[in-house]
């Protein structure tokens, strides 16, 4: 059941010029899924912010952003100890019921640290998940050291991701990034479960402001049926473009 | 001191109303908290067939508010008589107010039909002002002769209380209400969105897909004010206010100005505890105003001009 709560921030690092990872304490997250989102409220901006959450334990929540406008550019300038207005856990988060026997985990970008808890997990459970993560450019790459170096496969050119994760053999692939990157995914790769983004106007599922089409008159709300998208379910939009 | 408010032979056991688009049809509130305690809601806008509604993006932030565009996405009125009804017919003990929104005299009319029937419908609102419905709805609102048409024939068959929601984008809102007043509406809701747009500078292009959409939020809220003033004046049916009402004050002043009863919309979004916290709050914040009843509130702005 989703919450408002003041949460505190515990530890504030800038990780690229653009990239920052927030540590927030101040209630129990046990209950939090893997690829769930927490939407933040800036004091000076109207709506709130959807952020992905990266991982989690029993008192701390980490979320990964980029400054991209700006609500992020906001954030960012919060300090150790500052209150932010949060409202968690939102949206369905990975299915871990899908067929985990050969996972596959694909980021791309800022789109990398919501798999981060879910591969903690997988190897949690025994799994060997390999890891295709791509950055626009050297100074992008994060997250590196949150991988075995064994299981993690680094481009700078997420055109050959797809094509790399297509020569392997996977029961199911788990992937996080820009439109376009996933979009490929769905295209080329079989069955999948993806975190999509949209603009969102209230993250609860009210507002109807973030629905996707995923079958004739079939939809599904990014913020409560989603952000997890199974791959067959994203193909729908892409097969009929001219909705 | 009561919070009771009656209009229209309902009794409201206070004036806080979520508003349409803002509350679903209750189910996703409910988590948060148990909506039994509001006055009541508007549903989501709903019409005679199921809409998927506008392309993505539907949502721009602005200074104060927010652009929506999402093209009266709803699952048609038999779902939601046999569905969203039933079920909050178990969670609540009031009459619900039923948004209908359509693209014709005879959707309008037919949608109307059917909802009226259904014992859990109150009132029905009438969404004559949709801004994003390319084929239509805008013209209902805005067109004197299309408007007195369609609220003409929708009350001609509905069995409950018409209360019809105006558009604020035309030149003389109070005339568009004289008209609906004439035509047999029981009430008005005042007011709609504004069309308004925003650009991405960086994709220069606009930002909502349909490129316009309906403002909403506090930005408006001294505007919504205005008319529900100005309209007080010239009509003799009661008024539901909404327009970027935050707060229990600014339900206070939406009544001052003329409302019987206040909806919260937009609020909704970023606290969806607000209405339970405004209900809370009431009757003491008048009761320091120094206040013994909150109907002697309505209007109450006209006679201390």
């Amino acid at each position: 059941m989703p919450k408002t709560k003041k949460l505190t921030i515990k530890k504030h690092l800038k990780l690229t010029p653009t990239i920052f990872e927030l540590t927030l304490t101040g209630d129990d997250f046990s209950e939090v899924k893997y690829g769930q989102f927490i939407n933040l409220k800036l004091t000076t901006k109207y709506l709130r912010r959807p952020i992905s959450i990266c991982d989690f334990n029993e008192s701390e929540l980490i979320i990964t952003y980029k400054i991209l406008g700006e609500g992020t550019k906001l954030l960012s300038e919060l300090k150790v100890g500052n209150e932010i207005d949060c409202m968690y856990p939102l949206g369905n988060g990975f299915d871990l019921e899908d067929d985990l026997t050969n996972p596959v985990i694909i980021g791309g970008g800022i789109g990398v640290p919501p798999l981060v808890g879910l591969y903690n997990y997988l190897r949690k459970i025994g799994k060997q998940p390999q890891v295709f993560l791509g950055f626009r450019n050297a100074d992008e790459v994060i997250y590196r050291e949150k991988f075995q170096a064994e299981d993690l496969n680094i481009y700078l050119n997420n055109n050959e991701i797809y094509q790399e994760v297509q020569k392997r053999e996977y029961s199911t692939y788990f992937a996080c990034g820009p439109t376009l990157f996933l979009d490929s995914l769905v295209k080329n790769l079989n069955h999948g479960q993806l975190l999509v983004e949209e603009r969102m106007g209230c993250g609860i599922g009210i507002c109807m402001g973030c629905s996707r089409k995923v079958g004739e008159n079939k939809y599904k709300r990014v913020c409560v049926e989603g952000p997890m998208f199974f791959s067959e379910e994203l193909a729908y939009e892409l097969e009929n473009k001219n909705l | 001191m009561s919070l009771k408010i009656k209009i229209c032979n309902l009794e409201f056991k206070n004036p806080i109303l979520g508003a349409s688009g803002t509350f679903g049809y209750g189910k996703e509130m409910h988590d948060f908290y148990d909506i039994n305690i509001l006055g009541s809601f508007s549903t989501k806008g709903t019409t005679l067939n199921p809409r998927f509604g506008n392309p993505l993006p539907r949502i721009a932030e602005i200074e104060g508010g927010l652009i929506n565009s999402i093209g009266l996405q709803n699952p048609g009125i038999a779902h939601v008589l046999a569905h969203e009804l039933e079920w909050l017919k178990e969670k609540v003990d009031y009459k619900v107010i039923l948004n209908i929104g359509g693209h014709s005299i005879a959707d309008y009319v037919e949608c109307v039909e059917i909802a009226t029937k259904n014992p859990l419908v109150g009132i029905i609102e009438l969404n004559v002002s949709c801004p994003n419905v390319q084929e239509g709805g805008i013209n209902f609102g805005t067109d004197e002769e299309l408007l007195k048409e369609v609220v003409t024939k929708v009350c001609a068959v509905a069995t409950v209380p018409v209360f019809v929601k105006l558009t604020p984008n035309v030149t003389n809102i109070v005339k568009m209400a004289k008209i609906c007043e004439t035509a047999g509406a029981s009430g008005l809701t005042l007011i709609n969105t504004y069309v308004g747009m925003r650009i991405d500078i960086n994709k220069a292009r606009p930002i909502i897909a349909n490129k316009q959409g309906g403002v909403s939020g506090p930005c408006i809220k001294p505007m919504a004010l205005k008319a529900v003033y100005d309209i007080y004046e010239a009509v003799d049916i009661p008024i539901i206010g909404v327009g970027g009402i935050q707060n229990t004050n600014d339900v206070i002043e939406m009544m001052m100005a003329g409302a019987s009863l206040v909806q919260i919309g937009s609020q909704n979004l970023i606290d969806p505890y607000i209405c339970a916290t405004i209900i809370e709050e009431l009757e003491t914040t008048i009761q320091k105003l120094g206040y013994q009843d909150i109907n002697e509130i309505i209007g109450i702005a006209h006679h201390n001009k």
